[in-house]
């Protein structure tokens, strides 16, 4: 508990305390008339007399502990139905669970927060994670499920007290109360509203009273409710920034003859003349004011294509991303002028219009930027003083059929469709400034092709200027007309500064010290060694990678694999084969079903059909039969960082069970482990202490894949562990992911960054129900419509 | 859709039975019955047997039960113990009152909500903690405390408005903006928090989508923003939010009214419950709670229509 939890609990006790137990420090007869009535303040009386010439201190003191003690009588009964659903949520079907709950608990909000409980610890990342180590339901329950909700339970239990509080209130300013002689707050706000003029005090003691004790009770509430998203929000600023970031180097200009040279035959580019879009200086820190991008330059010229490359976590995104005056939270513009057509653009309001006016974006992930609410026609015109006709003649020109589209939503296009519409809207109006993120990793090959052509018409037309942020130094090299590469953070990196809450975040997977391919990391199950051991035969499989060194049969293998998710079949007749020490990436639209897959090979969501084998043996989909060595060997690492880890648990916790579990070491041996986890993923052993509530989002990230490292898998399966950090983290992570391959781990990635799939041995591309090497596989476009 | 409008619909009139049930039950715990109100306890124990099985009382408590619930499908509530009028007469006589009240608390209370929520949900990470914390606050004082403070500072140090809200004769105008100002502020303001401090969170939730961040980054005006891309997504958790203040705020109107002397359904109720005139709470408690449960089957309703990620809002195929 941190130091402002503990003084809100104290304040909350000393109060609740007062209120039961103040009637003994009364100095007169709470009942007896001592005086005139509504006498004002004085010696005998410091708050005054009341109705009937009573003391008020004396019967504000003692007037607390019916109506706090009925509150909690009040309170005793409505409290258990919380923890008995939450009980039954393992055990029964959520909707079973429920309906338990909510006939013990009765109230509509009741029916919605048990609902949402239910749901949330059934599918956090720490329960899964249990479930995959093949944990028993009593266990989850015990060790997971009532931990995690305890701090969540209690501060609902205290927000009860203040509604039971309110209503006792109510009840006695209603006369229902206790009977009239006996001190009471809600009474005496009743019987001295009359006399306020007379004597204030009696009618403000007991209002100040119950306020007291109705916000001391909402700060303890507060102080309880440890669960992450109630810290995360107030506490934004402080969780944004994960371990320290290196400012990267200066960007440098590198002219298109040096670098990647530009293919013949393109025609003169036409550089000549004044920049249309110049950005000096810009400088952008972070929360805290350290920077990200320092004296970030950009100069484009009229008709130039300006390719911006750079390895993960240069800020080659950022530096664009605050030239456009469009920085995501936590990140500020500190310096630096935007020059567009010789006139500056200034942060707010100018940069909003000049964005409306003269850019098209196009976002990392398309698909996901459309509003779900709104039809084609309107998602590709809207904010353009554009006539329709103009709309319907771009959705054409991408091969769209604009008549058919015109009203219908995103979630009746295709994927490859949904990319189109994207693209249209970028491309609308032929915008002075065109900015494609990082356009190979959101678009399928033959959305590709049409930004390609439309790049190639503004390419020298001596007026636009386009920039193309990627990490694909083909692509660019296709298309660019000049490369700015932005340095890389991880080779020369500073001193890295103090982290913000002093946590000795070691920064960095420091290369002396994680030790690759020591004796002691990553060991592997003895029989899973024998699977992973260099039996010196090249895979057997055509169009595969083959890694010689390694084993001779896959890690893993799917044949005939279908899964469908709500009805909906995402994948058919899906195969895939995993060799030890090989990276595999899996690409493809949001919604195509890519964490389905992880959660289907994890055994968390048997698929319908398909048959799976482990290092040649048949294996079973469900977790429950599936044997140890088996539960072992393939682990987990999901998406959210905030769910991943149980907030009750400390990391040495976290990290030791799957050790204890799943390797059946003892206590004292699986504990002593736990730095050396720490040290692998970049970590402070010191953090082992923590709890997650008290890590930044990377260092949960690094805690659940080193949960996962402890078992000793042979199969990681990661789904976009990369997407929820930083660059600079997420580049760690990565290259983190290519040491413990050195030492025979095979990993399945899930993302939709290109840039991350371009560290691995093979891709693969999950759209359209398949799952098809993008070599070959293009996409098809033939859903109907 | 009809099947949601058929669900929301049978789940009211099963709680609505279930209420029934239960005020039933409630009433026929209090200390004494009709028989022995009536008589003031004066009658002996053969007069009091006489006057049950006259007032139907000897039958056993499930089949006044149904006959009550059956009079009351027929639009009767039996008689006032203490006045021997009507119910339906004395409820209807109050409702006016009530509906004033309610209508101008809420019309105060629904913009308020709205604007608070999105204050909260779209402030500076900075000060969205210490926002939603005064927010829930305000949630959290007691109604009667902050009624009390409203009638101390308006009423007693400014004495700008009257302190009590005693109703005109009959005819005279209902809506008189001095009588419901205090009352109708008290109930609209603490409802006004405890929404905004569920709702704020559903806004902060919603501009961080990305299809809104996309929306900022093509430089659309703010107010086309909020308009398009943010409010259609608030209309489902909105409505459901607003249903519950509009219950809460029900509720209060029978200590607000008490407070005031506002002679409205509230403090007939109140006093009903003083004079064990149960036939009088029965009706008032029934008649709150059609109207809060039909708040929340609407909410329901429009939820699941208003809803995106449930396809509730489709375009005609």
């Amino acid at each position: 508990m941190r130091r402002r939890d503990r003084a809100a609990a104290g304040l909350a006790a000393v109060t609740v305390l007062a209120a039961v137990c103040g009637g003994a420090l009364a100095p007169h007869d709470p009942a007896a008339s001592i005086g005139m009535p509504w006498a004002p303040p004085g010696a005998a009386w410091p708050l005054g007399t009341d109705v009937a010439g009573r003391d008020v201190l004396s019967r504000v003191l003692a007037g607390g502990r019916d109506l706090t003690l009925t509150a909690l009588a009040d309170l005793l009964l409505a409290a258990p139905f919380m923890l008995t659903a939450l009980v039954l949520a393992v055990a029964l079907p959520p909707p079973a669970a429920v309906v338990a709950g909510t006939v013990c608990g009765g109230a509509p909000l009741g029916l919605r927060m048990v609902r949402d409980l239910v749901r949330q610890a059934r599918h956090t990342g720490y329960v899964e994670a249990a479930r995959c180590r093949g944990e028993t339901a009593v266990s989850i329950v015990g060790r997971e499920i009532l931990p995690s909700v305890a701090g969540l339970a209690s501060a609902d239990v205290v927000l009860r007290f203040v509604l039971a509080l309110q209503l006792a209130a109510a009840f006695g300013m209603l006369g229902l109360g206790p009977q009239p002689p006996a001190p009471d707050w809600g009474s005496m706000l009743r019987e001295n509203l009359a006399g306020a003029v007379l004597n204030p005090a009696a009618l403000l003691a007991p209002a100040v009273a119950l306020t007291v004790l109705a916000l001391a009770s909402l700060l303890l509430s507060a102080a309880l409710d440890t669960s992450p998203g109630a810290r995360i929000a107030p506490r934004a600023g402080r969780n944004v920034p994960s371990g320290v970031r290196f400012p990267p180097r200066a960007a440098h200009d590198v002219p298109s003859g040096a670098g990647i040279p530009p293919r013949a035959g393109r025609g003169a580019v036409q550089t000549a003349g004044d920049a249309v879009l110049e950005v000096a200086g810009l400088t952008v820190a972070d929360g805290h004011g350290r920077p990200i991008v320092t004296e970030g330059a950009l100069r484009a010229g009229p008709g130039e294509v300006v390719a911006i490359t750079g390895p993960s976590g240069s800020g080659k995104t950022t530096l664009v991303r605050a030239a456009l005056d469009v920085l995501g939270p936590g990140l500020r513009r500190t310096d630096g002028v935007v020059t567009w057509r010789g006139s500056p653009v200034r942060p707010g309001r100018d940069a909003r219009r000049w964005r409306r006016a003269h850019v098209g974006l196009l976002d990392q992930d398309p698909v996901g930027s459309l509003n779900p609410l709104l039809g084609v026609g309107a998602l590709v015109g809207e904010g353009r003083p554009r006539r329709p006709a103009e709309v319907r003649a771009m959705l054409t020109a991408l091969g769209l059929d604009a008549d058919a589209l015109w009203q219908r939503r995103p979630h009746r296009l295709s994927g490859g469709q949904a990319q189109r519409v994207a693209l249209a809207r970028a491309l609308l109006g032929e915008p002075g400034l065109l900015v494609l993120d990082e356009p190979t990793s959101g678009l399928d090959p033959a959305a590709l092709d049409l930004v390609v052509q439309a790049i190639g018409r503004r390419r020298g037309d001596g007026r636009s200027v386009t920039l193309v942020i990627s990490h694909d130094a083909d692509f660019v090299s296709r298309l660019a007309d000049r490369v700015l590469a932005i340095g890389a953070p991880d080779t020369t990196s500073p001193a890295p500064a103090p982290s913000p809450i002093g946590v000795p975040d070691t920064t960095g997977l420091d290369p002396a010290r994680s030790i690759v391919g020591g004796p002691d990391t990553t060991e592997l199950d003895p029989a899973l060694s024998a699977i992973v051991a260099p039996d010196v035969a090249a895979s057997g499989s055509p169009g595969l990678t083959a890694r010689p060194g390694r084993g001779e049969q896959p890690l893993l293998r799917v044949r005939g694999m279908r899964l469908a998710r709500g009805g909906e079949t995402l994948l058919d007749d899906a195969g895939l084969t995993l060799w030890p020490g090989e990276l595999v990436a899996v690409l493809g639209p949001s919604g195509a079903g890519k964490s389905t897959l992880l959660r289907a090979l994890a055994g968390l969501l048997p698929p319908e059909a398909g048959d799976l084998w482990s290092g040649g043996l048949p294996l079973a989909w469900p977790l429950d039969r599936r044997p140890r060595a088996a539960l072992r060997a393939v682990q987990l690492v999901g998406q959210d960082p905030a769910g991943a880890l149980n907030p009750a648990h400390r990391v040495a916790t976290a990290l030791a069970r799957p050790a204890r579990v799943l390797r059946g070491l003892p206590r004292a041996q699986a504990y002593a482990e736990v730095p050396r986890l720490l040290r692998q993923v970049g970590l402070d052993p010191a953090l082992a202490a923590r709890r997650p509530g008290e890590l930044s989002g990377g260092q949960r990230q690094r805690v659940a894949l080193a949960r996962a490292l402890a078992a000793g898998p042979a199969v990681l399966l990661a789904d976009e562990i990369t997407s929820a950090l930083d660059d600079v983290t997420a580049a760690r992570l990565l290259r983190l992911l290519e040491r413990l391959r050195a030492d025979g781990l095979a990993v399945l990635l899930v993302t939709h960054d290109r840039e991350v799939a371009a560290r691995a041995d093979r891709v693969l591309y999950l759209a359209d129900h398949r799952l098809s090497p993008e070599a070959i596989g293009t996409e098809t476009h033939t859903r109907a419509p | 859709m009809t099947r949601v409008v058929g669900m929301a619909l049978v789940r009211a009139l099963v709680l609505l039975v279930a209420v029934s049930v239960l005020v039933f039950c409630a009433t026929e715990l209090l200390p004494s019955d009709a028989a022995q109100s009536r008589t003031g306890g004066r009658a002996g124990a053969e007069q009091l047997e006489r006057l049950r099985a006259e007032l139907g009382l000897d039958v056993p408590a499930w089949q006044r039960h149904l006959s009550w619930l059956a009079g009351l499908c027929r639009g009767e509530a039996g008689t006032s113990l203490v006045t021997d009028r009507p119910v339906v007469q004395i409820v209807a006589e109050r409702l006016p009152a009530t509906l004033t009240l309610a209508g101008c608390a809420l019309a105060v209370a629904v913009p308020l909500t709205l604007l608070l929520a999105w204050l909260v949900g779209t402030a500076a990470p900075r000060w969205r903690g210490p926002l939603s914390t005064v927010v829930t606050g305000v949630a959290a004082v007691p109604q009667v405390v902050f009624a009390t403070g409203l009638i101390v500072v308006f009423a007693v140090v400014l004495g700008w408005l009257p302190p009590v809200s005693l109703l005109p004769a009959a005819g005279a105008p209902l809506f008189d903006l001095e009588l419901l100002t205090l009352p109708a502020l008290s109930l609209a303001v603490p409802a006004a928090a405890f929404g905004a401090g569920l709702l704020g969170g559903a806004v902060a939730d919603t501009v961080r989508r990305p299809h809104v961040r996309d929306a900022v980054a093509r430089g659309l005006p703010r107010h086309r923003v909020a308009l398009r891309h943010v409010a259609p997504f608030l209309l489902a958790p909105a409505v459901r939010v607003l249903a519950l203040t509009a219950s809460a705020l029900v509720a209060a109107t029978a200590v607000i009214e008490m407070m005031f002397g506002y002679a409205g359904l509230g403090e007939l109720l109140v006093s009903s419950i003083g004079t064990r005139d149960t036939p009088v709470v029965q009706a008032v408690a029934m008649l709150a709670a059609v109207v809060v449960l039909a708040g929340s089957a609407v909410a329901d309703v429009l939820g699941a229509w208003t809803d995106p990620e449930r396809g509730g809002v489709r375009a005609p195929a």
